[in-house]
Formats: structure tokens, C-alpha cells, sequence
């Protein structure tokens, strides 16, 4: 049988392993989170890019468009 | 000895909920971060399909017109001469019949006689040049211009 003060110890080495795996899980949970926010910034910005460029397109697209039915317009009109 | 058992139970016990609570905390912040991409790339989709639909839409109507060209359809190029014109000049019998068309507005052909004095061009060429009308039609109006043989 364990005398009183080496159970105190071992209970206190206990504690300081728990707290000391709580620190690691905690550390690795802030570095997940941490990571994944750096991946969706970057894709946030790559696409942001992507949709400036497709609005752009878009905007040519409509006025051609319209140049077109214009002149289909025009053709209706004149037959 | 109970009570060292007790502490130890309750250290443990300290321990699972900290982790626990430390873990549900990192999901919810990874769903967040799955949601803030989840409606980027949504956004993306929607707007790739929308310039998908438009360009299909122009080729479609791109077709049409090159068919209706083809086919000989568009500006009628006889009426010109039809229009009691003969006794005014060549730039205003264009005008008139540009109006009558509805190529051009009465301001736009305003505006054009106005601008010929400082460009130093015919009344065709300075409203093909203000892009009040694109080549096939001065070209059509040109044509339209010369007697009939």
C-alpha cells in the first residue's frame, strides 16, 4: 500500500499529464481551424477573381447581345 | 485514499468535458469556414451558368442574323428615289431616308449635319464615324443612294 504523500504525487503528475494533453488537443484544434480559414481565404480570392472576370464577360456578352437583337429588330422592321 | 479517488474522478471527468468542449468548438468554426466557401462557390457556379446561357443565346441569335443576311433579308436598298427627293442634295436625301428608316433619330441627324463642317466628311461617313449606324448599313445606304440602273 502507497503511503498518503507519494499518492498526492502521483495524483499531482496526474493532473499536470491531463492538463498537458488538453494544451496539445487545444493547440491542434486552433491549428485546424487556423489552416482551413488560410484555404478558404485563398479559394474566397481565387474565385473572387474568377467571378470579377466572368462579370466582365457577362457585361460584353449582354451589349453584344443587344447590338444583335437590335439589328434583328431593325431587319423585322424593314421586311 | 477515497479521497484522492475522488479527485482523481473529478480530474478526469475536468478533462473529457475541456476536450470535448475545445472539439465541438473547432467543428463549428470548420462548418462556418464550410459555408463561407460553400455559398463563394455557388455564387461562382450561378454566375458561370448565366455567361453560359448568354453566349448560347448570342450564338444563337449570331446564327439567325447571318442567316436572315444570307438570305437576303434586311435593308430594302430600292426606296430611296421613291421618296420625291430629287431636288434636294445627296446628304439630306440620305438623311430623310435614314429617319424614314429609323436607322437614326432626328437629333442624331441634327447632330450629324451639325458635325460635318468640322470633320470635313459626307453626311454618311460622319454618322458612320459618330456610330449612329454600323458599316452594313452605309454600306446598304450607299448602295441604295446610286440610280437604279
Amino acid at each position: 500500500m502507497v503511503d498518503a504523500s507519494t499518492t498526492y504525487t502521483l495524483l499531482v503528475m496526474a493532473g499536470f499529464i491531463l492538463v498537458a494533453l488538453l494544451v496539445v488537443h487545444h493547440h491542434h484544434c486552433s491549428d485546424a481551424v487556423r489552416r482551413r480559414r488560410g484555404e478558404v481565404v485563398a479559394a474566397e480570392r481565387h474565385y473572387g477573381e474568377k467571378i470579377t472576370g466572368l462579370e466582365r464577360q457577362i457585361d460584353d456578352l449582354s451589349e453584344k447581345l443587344l447590338v444583335v437583337e437590335e439589328q434583328l429588330a431593325a431587319m423585322e422592321e424593314t421586311r | 485514499m477515497t479521497l484522492s479517488l475522488a479527485l482523481l474522478g473529478l480530474g478526469l471527468v475536468a478533462f473529457a468535458m475541456l476536450r470535448r468542449l475545445f472539439s465541438l468548438r473547432r467543428d463549428a468554426e470548420l462548418a462556418s469556414l464550410e459555408n463561407r466557401l460553400g455559398t463563394v462557390r455557388d455564387r461562382f457556379e450561378s454566375i458561370l451558368a448565366r455567361k453560359r446561357d448568354l453566349a448560347r443565346e448570342l450564338d444563337d441569335k449570331e446564327r439567325e442574323l447571318a442567316t436572315r443576311r444570307s438570305n437576303g433579308e434586311g435593308i430594302q436598298t430600292l426606296p430611296m428615289f421613291d421618296l420625291g427627293t430629287e431636288t434636294i442634295d445627296e446628304n439630306e436625301r440620305v438623311s430623310r431616308y435614314l429617319v424614314s428608316k429609323g436607322k437614326i433619330t432626328l437629333e442624331q441627324s441634327q447632330k450629324a449635319f451639325d458635325k460635318m463642317g468640322t470633320l470635313q466628311m459626307d453626311y454618311l461617313a460622319v454618322c458612320l464615324t459618330l456610330g449612329f449606324i454600323d458599316l452594313d448599313t452605309a454600306k446598304a445606304v450607299a448602295r441604295a443612294g446610286k440610280p437604279a440602273r
